[in-house]
């Protein structure tokens, strides 16, 4: 039997003919009108997943150079500013090196001291709202004047010299200290002078601590590593500053966390010694458990800044906790609670920061962001290596740049020339961090280079996987409209086609 | 006797004959467009002689019945066919809209609002005390927490819509079922009575193509003329004169389960295996569940990876990294928020890995992005959610063409269907002018008996 072909048929095959090319149509105008191939995940699930890990890998990329703009942009301020403070030292060192009459000494003395303030406020500089030379430390400036001790070149004595406690005068003064009678600390008598020798205190013994008072809350302190005991007539020459800092070792003020259940006082107690610590650090105690009053609760120590923890001590602790039991510089901290229901809560959380002698007050801690999958760069310098003599040149330029001053001031030239000798390696050590600054920046550019050849890569890809080939679907939409419209002439013809028309 | 009169009995016969197939033909024509019409024949017999006269050679014509013109075969093919279609259909529609959600071919869904997400962590650890960062942060975490509670909402939704029409399909198929056992009545009636049940058949036909649409089902025809109905497991829907109807029953999740009318408590979700029904079932308790699934994985990880992080960091005033992402016991996309401290005060962020001002810790939240945390260490969770869309993107794909070759499988159908059983035009109009003719010659032989009587007439 012959296939029968019924209207039916005829009609709906027209009509699916015609959706199917309609179909097609619409799906090429799609792609001309959006440039995509890709227009929803079913167009193509595999090249879908592709194109949105090959967004996600842009996203990094761009993330990346990013940060390493971010770190370029702070080795750039860092390697200028270090630039800076290497001119200026080169200044105060040809200052020092000229032997001249006491009256140019004196303006050389300024001169010096000038030089020291603008070296200063480089070295507090930021970058934004964050200070370029001060590690992670965020509180205040990491430098300040300092309170120095400065030793008469022609001095027996050869220890250590601390300023200590807190100067309260409101202007500049200068303190000098003569020993009267030699010995060690406990037995030698000493003078002190507030108006540069001209008028001197009653002789008094030097404490066995070694601390002696000058005056307006101020102290010296004369450390036991020296290979000789104090000489009579051995010169120790103070400027103080109001404001300024003193360079024994010290403690700050124990703080609380802002959101602590705990809501008494936290203070260092009495019984804590002198910061041993060779380097700045900050002690956190933290509270693992909650619910218990002061005297009750378990806590851990870290001695880094949280970042990892010791032993949680369970033992009872009353209220005070050594954060630092190295024998004779224990630190303690001392809580008070403010009512009887002064529960601590858990995650309580309370620090202290402790610094090595000297001025500042930064941390040693490197800043660094991620420049690729896995690796990072550390983009900063700390004060501590650029300026102290925790670092690479071993010297500590602020307390060269004011002994330096002092020494002028005092007509001590054989003291001005030493520090001049500490100064030029200070130098050669800043010059060194610039030198690395620009080899870290070089780096970073490398980096960024070799971003931009993967990002062109991977966004050529990218175009590849969901972009249009726009001759190749110009084509294809010319001969899909052709296709129509022949369509459309068809059906108009099938429907002409019928007996009817032959039936008189 | 055989005589002049018997001539006309013959031209009578033969007129009745041809106008009765004209009259089908007519039928025929007016019914070409009529969906499920099946086209008609009258079927004629030489009349037996004997019933005219005892030596008559002559024998007339007559209709012995009007024949539908079908094949049984092809009929049980379309309507298992319909059940394919139906499925399919439901999954293609369905899918078309769960693909809308996650289109992410234009950016701005949630893959890209995890990347943003990074980056802000990224850009914090760049600067970690920067309140512009801190506060862009806060942000992005809030809108990708949004899009997550939005992806969930709106597959949630999907699988509520699905849950709506389960109920409404089976209230109609209900409405089948006992229009079926109505049509079984009259036809076995009809056929007992000697009526002409083709129009009846036909919408019988028709309405076995509606059910199977829905589920899918086995029938058998007795020899009475009635259809009995069985689910695919042999569970009696309809039999002569009765149906037996289905509903819903809530299944304690907030989804309705199928069950029989007269047995309650049992689910028959499982016997289902074709048609819309199954469809529904399928998308709403496996695939939309499976994407779901997906989604709070993906979400449960980043929550409780960024939580542990967040928790080692010290935020601007020195306390522990609290919650980033709420609730606590969270695990799904659907509740998910970063917590109302962090938005309230973007400071409590814990970008420190110390209690100083460093950006340690942002950076390694930062790092979870290319943490290998799913799929058993093998994706990241960028990775895991394209590998997601491009899964949707592929079923989507497949949907839509299980869709079209369904539906081309039932066009290859329905034109067998058509040969056998569909209306021709143009073979009406030959019929016609066929029976036509036939007519033309009827009166041409009552004309020729007539001139006969005439003629012994006039010899009276």
């Amino acid at each position: 039997m012959p296939m029968r072909i019924t209207n039916n048929m005829r009609y709906s095959s027209i009509v699916d003919n015609l959706s199917r090319a309609q179909n097609k149509y619409s799906s090429l105008m799609e792609q001309m009108s959006s440039q995509k191939k890709i227009n929803r995940p079913s167009d193509d699930p595999v090249g879908t997943t592709r194109v949105l890990d090959y967004r996600s890998v842009r996203e990094s990329i761009a993330q990346y150079d990013r940060n390493i703009e971010n770190a370029s942009a702070w080795l750039e301020l860092t390697e200028t500013r270090l630039e800076n403070i290497g001119d200026l030292i080169a200044e105060a060192r040809s200052a020092g090196v000229n032997n001249q009459s006491s009256e140019t000494s004196q303006i050389l003395a300024q001169n010096v001291g000038s030089l020291l303030e603008e070296i200063l406020s480089l070295a507090n500089s930021k970058f934004g709202d964050r200070y370029l030379f001060a590690g992670s430390a965020t509180e205040g400036d990491p430098f300040g004047r300092i309170i120095l001790p400065v030793a008469n070149s022609a001095n027996a004595f050869d220890g250590s010299v601390f300023s200590g406690g807190s100067y309260t005068g409101t202007e500049n003064k200068t303190y000098t200290v003569r020993i009267a009678s030699g010995g060690a600390p406990g037995t030698a008598t000493c003078e002190v002078s507030e108006d540069g020798g001209t008028t001197w205190s009653a002789a008094a013994t030097v404490p066995a601590s070694g601390t002696v008072s000058l005056g307006d809350g101020l102290t010296v302190r004369f450390g036991d590593d020296g290979s000789t005991e104090l000489t009579a007539g051995d010169l120790f020459y103070v400027n103080a500053y109001p404001e300024g800092r003193t360079t024994d070792a010290r403690i700050g003020t124990p703080r609380a966390a802002a959101n602590n259940g705990f809501a008494g006082t936290v203070a260092l107690d009495a019984s804590s010694g002198t910061y041993g610590g060779d380097r700045n650090r900050s002690y956190v105690v933290k509270f693992v458990n909650g619910g218990g009053a002061v005297g009750e609760a378990d806590y851990r120590i870290s001695a880094d800044g949280g970042k990892t923890w010791g032993a949680v001590q369970t033992a009872s602790w009353g209220s005070t906790i050594t954060v630092d039991d190295s024998t004779g510089h224990e630190q303690v901290l001392q809580f008070t609670a403010a009512g009887p229901m002064d529960a601590l809560a858990e995650n309580d959380l309370f620090f202290v920061n402790a610094y090595a002698p000297g001025p500042y007050s930064g941390n040693g801690e490197d800043l660094s962001v991620a420049t690729g999958r896995g690796s990072r760069m550390t983009y900063n310098v700390t004060g501590e290596e650029a300026f102290t003599d925790r670092g690479r040149g071993a010297v500590d330029l602020f307390a060269a740049l004011e002994s330096l001053k002092t020494a002028l001031e005092q007509g001590d030239r054989e003291g001005a020339n030493a520090q001049v000798a500490l100064l030029t390696t200070a130098q050669d050590s800043i010059r060194q961090y610039v030198a690395e600054s620009g080899s870290r920046m070089r780096s970073l550019n490398i980096s960024k280079e070799n971003y931009q050849v993967l990002d062109n890569k991977i966004s050529g890809l990218l175009s590849e996987t969901e972009d249009v080939d726009l001759e190749k679907i110009a084509v294809e939409f010319k001969m899909q409209e052709t296709v129509l419209q022949s369509s459309y002439t068809m059906a108009i013809q099938i429907g002409k086609m019928t007996i009817l028309d032959y039936l008189t | 006797m055989s005589g002049i009169y018997q001539i006309l009995n013959t031209a009578k016969s033969a007129f009745l004959a041809s106008q009765i197939s004209m009259e089908v033909a007519g039928s025929n024509v007016a019914n070409a467009s009529t969906p499920g019409y099946v086209r008609q024949r009258a079927v004629l017999a030489a009349t037996s002689p004997g019933q005219l006269a005892d030596n008559a050679i002559q024998s007339g014509v007559e209709v012995t019945t009007i024949e539908r013109l079908y094949d049984r075969f092809i009929e049980f093919q379309m309507v298992e066919q319909s059940s394919q279609v139906g499925e399919a259909e439901i999954r293609r529609e369905n899918f078309d809209r769960i693909e809308a959600i996650v289109n992410e071919t234009d950016g701005g869904g949630l893959h890209e609002m995890l990347n943003r997400f990074w980056t802000a962590w990224e850009d914090l650890s760049a600067n970690p005390t920067g309140q512009v960062e801190r506060t862009a942060l806060a942000n992005a975490a809030d809108n990708l927490t949004a899009m997550f509670r939005e992806y969930a909402g709106e597959l949630g939704s999907v699988q509520a819509d699905l849950n709506v029409q389960v109920d409404a399909a089976v209230t109609e198929l209900n409405g089948y079922l006992s229009d079926l056992a109505d049509l079984n009545d009259k036809i076995v009636q009809g056929v007992s009575g000697g009526v002409n049940v083709n129009n009846l058949q036909d919408q019988r036909s028709a309405l076995l193509k509606k059910t199977a649409e829905l589920i899918d089902i086995q029938y058998v025809e007795e020899t009475g003329g009635a259809v009995n109905v069985f689910t695919a497991d042999g569970r009696a829907l309809v039999q002569q004169g009765r149906s037996w109807p289905l509903a819903v029953r809530d299944n304690g999740a907030g989804f309705f389960d199928v069950v029989y009318a007269d047995n309650p408590t049992v689910s028959i979700n499982g016997d289902i295996g074709g048609g819309k029904l199954s469809g529904m079932l399928g998308m709403r308790d496996t695939t939309v569940a499976g994407y779901l699934a997906d989604l709070d994985e993906l979400a449960g990880t980043l929550i409780s990876a960024v939580n542990v992080q967040h928790a080692a960091g010290y935020d601007t005033t020195g306390n522990v990294g609290g919650a980033f992402f709420e609730p606590l016991g969270a695990t799904g996309a659907r509740d998910m928020q970063v917590s109302a401290a962090i938005l309230n005060d973007p400071n409590r962020i814990a970008a420190a890995a110390s209690v100083n001002g460093d950006g340690d810790n942002a950076r390694a939240i930062g790092e979870i992005k290319d943490r290998l945390l799913l799929n058993g260490g093998v994706s990241t969770l960028g990775e895991f959610y394209a590998a997601l869309v491009g899964q949707i993107g592929q079923d989507v794909a497949e949907a839509g063409r299980r869709a079209g070759h369904e539906a081309s499988v039932m066009t290859q159908m329905t034109n067998a269907w058509e040969q056998a059983s569909g209306v021709s035009t143009d073979e009406e109009m030959m019929n016609l002018i066929k029976y036509q003719m036939g007519y033309q010659a009827a009166a041409k032989l009552a004309g020729a008996a007539d001139e006969m009587l005439q003629s012994l007439l006039e010899l009276v």
